[in-house]
């Protein structure tokens, strides 16, 4: 089927990107890029907090005060001045002013927190919830119930709820927990998003370098236009998937790592355990041969783009369809994730321009065989098809300079 | 015997007429000059030759067959708008294109190892494209056209962006071409060139052929009976009837006339009325530079 100018031409393709030093230090930074973002931000949040917030408190009942428990982030200091006095004299280090001028039994509004910044969340959550929880016990032991505080603590109930796959073989193993679930969807979906939009748009700039620089007169005077084209569109596909194969490595290196030296913590016993329901080996198959259609089918169309236009800035007009398409793929693929089984999520994984992303998202859930089946024909159907019209419009696009032309030209050099 | 012959080939763009049925007839082991104003069909016949378009109308024959799609690595094309990847390693694209016309890796390496010898440009093969210059990168392109050894070699204007001594060298590989056997398009504006080496023409104006043939034969056909005498007497006698003094200038030592001969005499018989009256001390007939009969062919 691949002739044999097409495999030099994925030879170059291939071979001149994957032996750039970008490629091979992009390849392997980025998930130490990214490991290494997570780590700095959980770290700058901790740094966030070691700072502590002075919080004054005016307390006219002077009942609340001991109930407000300074923790390490901020700290509640009782001031026995008027509210107005105190105002004038206020200086800098004071984080926000608490004023309780009542009763709050009687009076729940009777509570204001001053400050000059907006106030964090969890300042508020931390005085209402300390409060309440006063304030609760308080009302309980007004009705003059014995042991009513205890009844009513036993009384509370933790539902501890598990999700169980059911699966004929491995059923003790299938103990998936679904926020797990999600994140490695929502991770799959995610990575098979960023690799079609970043690969189709080297397939684009590849066309237009070709074309721009005029070297494209002198290759299809030795390779017909199709086998250039779907050269490149395999060529620098096999970049992606060996992307994708070094990432998986890593991954597996870093498992393996891991389970050296935590091979026992609990975190990791509880990864390895939310995991083992969900096939990663069967997922990272499934989204290689997503890719693969997904890839073609907008690859294609970027392939047409780069042909079309003889500028970077001419892009954008011809783009804007295609973005907006594998936009409603991505938003989909996410609105999919609580409610894998809904209508939407089933024509969605069907549709062959949303199908590989929003398939992504539902695999981990379980899909039947049938819509995996059917939705892959399609996709690949799909892809035979759109790279035939790609075809005409390559053919002619890449030697056309001058003037961009618009949609109706378009159709009419399908009919060439 | 014809190498290549278009028969009658018609292209038509979606608003305007590139080729009107364009008949040429390129003959073996001769350079062929392809010639015309900007945008009078010659790329497109070429493309229509490399089959890079098809032609609507009209076929193309090889060798007396018609043209096929394997007959392309017989051809070598290098086109006005020259191109190469800027970011690639010289040697490398250049066995990447060799290799695309057919050439094992081997086969292209030695090849091109000797060219670029030739050519004195072997120490850039490691270097990016973008790194030489202009000349430089000119005669990579000239390399990668004929490293498969085709025996059809069409150059679209091949001495633009070249210096003088690099077009002096350039003019002979193409000459020691033609005698290695090799049949040779060869696509200019510049005509001072096409006197120099083409030995055929043909001359597309607005989609049609309008001149064609042998060089010399148009040059001789396109003559204006115009002759260039040189005498050391200031008046020139003359029979007013049958010719008319166009010009008359002095130089240091002679004098200088241009005469429009009418057609109803011989040459000989004016000769022998000129020779018999005055005292001429040379006389020459014009014969038209290609440049004029380009421009006249063109604009008439």
């Amino acid at each position: 089927m691949i002739s044999h100018k097409t495999g030099i031409v994925i030879q170059r393709e291939y071979l001149t990107r994957v032996k750039k030093k970008s490629f091979i230090l992009l390849t392997i930074l980025m998930p130490v890029l990214f490991a290494g973002l997570s780590i700095a931000t959980f770290f700058l949040a901790m740094v966030n907090e070691g700072e502590t917030k002075v919080i004054v408190v005016i307390d006219e009942t002077g009942e609340y005060f001991p109930v407000l428990k300074s923790a390490g982030q901020y700290q509640f200091i009782e001031a026995k001045t008027e509210f107005q006095e105190f105002r004038k004299n206020s200086d800098e280090s004071v984080y926000a002013t608490l004023v309780i001028s009542d009763d709050l039994l009687r009076n729940p509004e009777a509570i204001t927190l001053y400050s000059s910044k907006p106030v964090a969340g969890n300042v508020e959550n931390a005085i209402t919830s300390d409060l309440n929880n006063y304030l609760s016990d308080k009302k309980l032991e007004s009705y003059n119930i014995p042991n009513l505080k205890q009844i009513i603590d036993e009384s509370k109930i933790k539902l501890k709820l598990k999700s169980v796959k059911w699966d004929d073989e491995t059923e003790k193993k299938m103990q998936a927990s679904s926020e797990v679930t999600s994140v490695v969807g929502m991770i799959f979906t995610f990575l098979i998003y960023m690799f079609i939009m970043a690969y189709g748009s080297i397939v684009m700039q590849g066309v237009m370098e070709e074309k721009n620089n005029r070297i494209v007169e002198i290759i299809v005077s030795s390779v017909k236009p199709f086998d250039l084209m779907m050269g490149k569109l395999i060529g620098i596909g096999l970049v992606g998937l060996t992307q994708f194969g070094i990432w998986a490595l890593l991954l597996l290196g870093v498992q393996a790592g891991a389970f050296l030296f935590l091979g026992n913590s609990e975190i990791f016993q509880f990864i390895n355990n939310s995991l083992g329901a969900i096939n990663i080996t069967e997922l990272s198959l499934y989204f290689i041969l997503f890719f693969i259609g997904g890839y073609l089918i907008y690859a294609s169309l970027f392939a047409a783009i780069g042909a079309i236009i003889n500028s970077p800035e001419d892009a954008q007009q011809y783009m804007m369809p295609i973005t907006i398409l594998i936009l409603f793929a991505l938003y989909t693929g996410i609105y999919s994730a609580q409610n894998p089984d809904g209508p939407l999520a089933f024509w969605t994984s069907l549709f062959p321009f949303t199908s590989p992303i929003v398939m992504m998202i539902r695999i981990p859930y379980g899909v039947s065989w049938w819509e995996l089946l059917l939705s892959i024909a399609l996709l690949l159907g799909s892809v035979i098809f759109v790279i035939k019209i790609v075809a005409g419009i390559y053919r002619i696009g890449i030697l056309m300079y001058g003037k961009k032309p618009t949609y109706r030209e378009l159709m009419k050099w399908l009919k060439y | 015997m014809a190498f290549l012959e278009t028969k009658d080939v018609v292209k038509q763009y979606s608003e305007h007429l590139a080729l009107d049925k364009v008949s040429v007839t390129i003959p073996e082991r001769k350079i062929f000059g392809l010639l015309g104003p900007n945008g009078a069909g010659k790329t497109t016949l070429i493309r229509i030759i490399t089959r890079i378009t098809a032609p609507d109308y009209g076929e193309v024959l090889f060798k007396n067959r018609p043209l096929a799609y394997e007959d392309i690595f017989n051809i070598g094309y290098l086109p006005e708008e020259r191109g190469l990847y800027k970011k690639m390693k010289v040697g490398e694209q250049a066995i990447y294109l060799a290799r695309l016309k057919g050439l094992s890796t081997s086969d292209a390496k030695s090849r091109l190892k000797m060219w670029f010898g030739k050519f004195d440009i072997l120490s850039w093969w490691d270097k990016k494209l973008e790194e030489l210059s202009k000349g430089m990168q000119q005669k990579v392109q000239f390399i990668v056209t004929v490293i498969h050894e085709p025996e059809l070699l069409i150059f679209d204007e091949p001495f633009s962006g070249f210096d003088p001594v690099n077009t002096e060298l350039l003019k002979n590989e193409i000459l020691q071409l033609k005698e290695q056997g090799k049949t040779i398009i060869f696509s200019t504006h510049n005509m001072a060139s096409v006197e120099e080496i083409c030995d055929e023409i043909a001359l597309i104006n607005k989609s049609k052929v309008v001149l064609s043939g042998d060089v010399n034969q148009i040059r001789n056909a396109h003559k204006q009976h115009i002759f260039k005498i040189r005498s050391e007497n200031e008046n020139l006698v003359v029979d007013e009837t049958h010719c008319e003094i166009l010009s008359h200038e002095k130089d240091s030592r002679n004098h200088l006339f241009r005469l429009k001969k009418n057609t109803d005499i011989s040459n000989s018989d004016f000769f022998y009325n000129l020779l018999k009256k005055n005292e001429i001390s040379s006389l020459e007939e014009e014969i038209p530079s290609m440049n004029e009969i380009f421009i006249q062919t063109v604009n008439s």
